[in-house]
């Protein structure tokens, strides 16, 4: 009786054994299966069933991009060794114009901004120091409202403010710039001015606007090498 | 919660005595289900009522020396589906530089970040440099700081700077992985000046064939470099529709795939990170697109051309971002031979931090974007016909 009795244990002990194994297995098959296995199971399944040659191709072609994906970060493995010290394996060897950030200001550019479409349509900025804060003025107008025109003034690591035109004016256009004085055209023809330093609508070129309080003296993010 | 009912039947049915073989057969019951998934088969209990037809049947083995056997009987519910796994997301960059230390310095910094989290991370990161540009016939970006003007092949070495970057930040974490794209918007002249489309288209499409080819050499310098077991660089480009006439931005793609002869077996994808600005959706389908694109000028670059890959801007808040990309999978799916596969989605909720209160519609949440996606490809209106399972990555963007 004894005798079975350890052998029944024995077997329950093996069971749980096996049970856990199995638990292991399952948790590290888990971690290898990725996003990109369910995207390219999902395009297979589509692939399956396309009747048509045109998307089997495309298919096929979005199918080797997600292999080849898949080949890449399975077969790379001559890594070099990783520095503990991040500075050693910042570059070194390279061209120092890229390396320098000799802004010059006081351009007018076609640009776009970093702006969702539905947000403002820019139709172009200028951009300048201004109290030794690189500051862009974009001139369009509101993607939810393409008759509301405004101007966008965004300073570097502080933030932007938006001055809308009068009602009615459609996209704007900076057409000059003196200073911190910018022409501003309206859709309709119509000029405007706005003061980029003093964050206003001027009535003229030439009116005198009170400065904005300067800001706090910017400081950069440390660098991570000195 | 899961519900669990006990049956308890009376005494005399519970106590018996069994014999070593038949504890030996239920043991063996036992371990084949836990060999194939660690699921038990379901057993019908034919005395006890089941609520829910499928309901689980568990027995458990409950011994009493010597040998006596008690198998109450344990219905368990189905658990409810789990809810959809949000993944932690990225943090793309608008850059203001093109200095390949600056960007080694943001690259160290996310393998950092990814080093700190749990586990393996696969993420996509895309650098934005700016806008597309040309001067003295070499191609470039005029970059978004100082919209000075870099040749693609310092946009190269930045964006190879960042992968570098990465690699020795993720330190001892060596399984995360990131595809980084080398990202420029769809807006502007292309260094023409001119507002005429097809001058425009002209240029557009020799740029997008020399980026092709500058983001081939980019990802085989990381390859090369020994870092591609962790960093895949590919492209990037935001095309929104109010920013050129359709002619432009299908010349761009056009020139980009077209540096991959034979694109099917071979080439280097484009993430489309961009807008469908007025699209239709199935709350108004009367919506026509912007800058009168059709949707299947928009399908095409994000989806038709064989390296396009969707990563839409999901920034309001009230779901119509997410209504106007399904409605476009929807609309591929009935009429252009399938539905449109989002590998991911952009947020902006970073970049309006860095200016509050400049963004009050357009601030989604990493985890309210994404979630607005996967409900609208699941959104019954669609009849199953763009239903996706998993969205991997989910991408914020903030400034440098």
């Amino acid at each position: 009786m004894a005798n079975r009795h350890q052998v029944a244990i024995k077997i329950l002990g093996a069971l749980l054994v096996v049970m856990l194994l199995a638990l292991l297995l399952q948790s590290a098959t888990a971690r290898l299966s990725t996003g990109q296995d369910a995207l390219l199971a999902t395009l297979q399944a589509q692939r399956a069933a396309a009747v048509d040659p045109t998307a089997q191709a495309l298919l096929d072609a979005k199918i080797a991009a997600l292999q080849a994906d898949a080949a890449q970060r399975s077969s790379l493995n001559n890594a070099p060794t990783k520095p503990a010290d991040p500075c050693s394996g910042r570059p070194t060897d390279l061209p120092a114009a890229l390396e320098a950030e000799p802004r010059q200001g006081g351009f007018i550019f076609e640009g776009s901004g970093p702006f969702h479409a539905e947000d403002v349509l820019v139709s172009n900025l200028w951009a300048d120091w201004i109290n030794g804060w690189w500051t862009q003025a974009y001139a369009g107008a509101s993607g939810a409202d393409p008759a509301q025109g405004l101007v966008i003034v965004r300073v570097e690591g502080q933030g932007e403010t938006r001055y809308p035109a009068p009602p009615g004016s459609g996209a704007l256009t900076i057409t000059a710039a003196a200073g911190c004085r910018l022409t501003l055209q309206t859709a309709a023809g119509e000029t405007l001015y706005f003061d980029a330093a003093a964050g206003q609508y001027a009535a003229s070129a030439e009116q005198v606007l009170p400065t904005l309080s300067p800001r706090p003296t910017f400081t950069p993010t440390p660098p991570l090498c000195p | 919660m899961e519900r669990i009912q006990i049956v308890c039947f009376p005494r005399a049915l519970f106590l018996y005595t069994i014999s070593m073989t038949a504890i030996r057969l239920f043991l063996l019951m036992l371990l084949s289900a836990a060999l194939s998934g660690l699921t038990p088969p379901p057993v019908q209990a034919a005395s006890t009522p089941a609520p829910e037809a499928t309901y689980q049947v568990y027995l458990p083995l409950i011994s009493k020396l010597p040998y006596k056997v008690f198998m109450p009987i344990i219905l368990v519910a189905p658990p409810p589906p789990p809810p959809p796994l949000i993944p932690p997301y990225s943090t793309s960059i608008y850059l203001n530089t093109a200095s390949p230390s600056a960007a080694y310095s943001l690259g160290y910094a996310a393998g950092q970040h990814d080093l700190a989290l749990a586990g393996a991370q696969d993420s996509l990161i895309i650098l934005d440099y700016g806008q597309p540009w040309e001067e003295n016939g070499v191609w470039g970006v005029a970059v978004f700081g100082n919209y000075d003007f870099y040749p693609l092949a310092d946009i190269a070495a930045s964006a190879r700077e960042f992968g570098h970057g990465y690699y020795d930040g993720a330190g001892a974490d060596t399984a995360s992985h990131i595809t980084l794209g080398i990202g420029i918007n769809s807006y502007g002249s292309y260094g023409t000046g001119s507002t005429d489309p097809a001058v425009r288209a002209d240029a557009a499409y020799e740029h997008g064939l020399a980026y092709a080819a500058m983001v081939e050499s980019a990802a085989n310098w990381v390859i090369n470099n020994g870092y591609g077991s962790q960093v895949r660089i590919v492209g990037a480009k935001d095309i929104e529709l109010a920013w050129n006439k359709a002619q432009v931005s299908h010349a761009w793609v056009n020139g980009y795939s077209s540096y991959f002869p034979n694109p099917a077996s071979y080439h280097i994808p484009y993430y489309n990170f961009g807008t469908c600005e007025n699209c239709p959706t199935r709350l108004d389908t009367s919506l026509v697109p912007g800058n009168g694109w059709t949707m299947e000028q928009i399908w095409y670059v994000n989806w038709g051309a064989p390296p396009a890959w969707p990563i839409p801007e999901i920034y309001v808040t009230n779901g119509r971002n997410a209504r106007q990309w399904a409605y476009l999978s929807y609309y591929a799916a009935q009429n252009l031979g399938g539905a449109i596969t989002f590998p991911g989605l952009m947020t902006q909720w970073q970049a309006c931090q860095q200016n509050p209160g400049q963004c009050s519609t357009l601030d989604n949440t990493p985890e309210q974007g994404w979630q607005q996606l996967y409900d609208e490809v699941h959104d019954p209106y669609y009849g199953g016909l763009i239903v996706q399972e998993t969205i991997p990555w989910l991408t914020d963007i903030k400034w440098r």
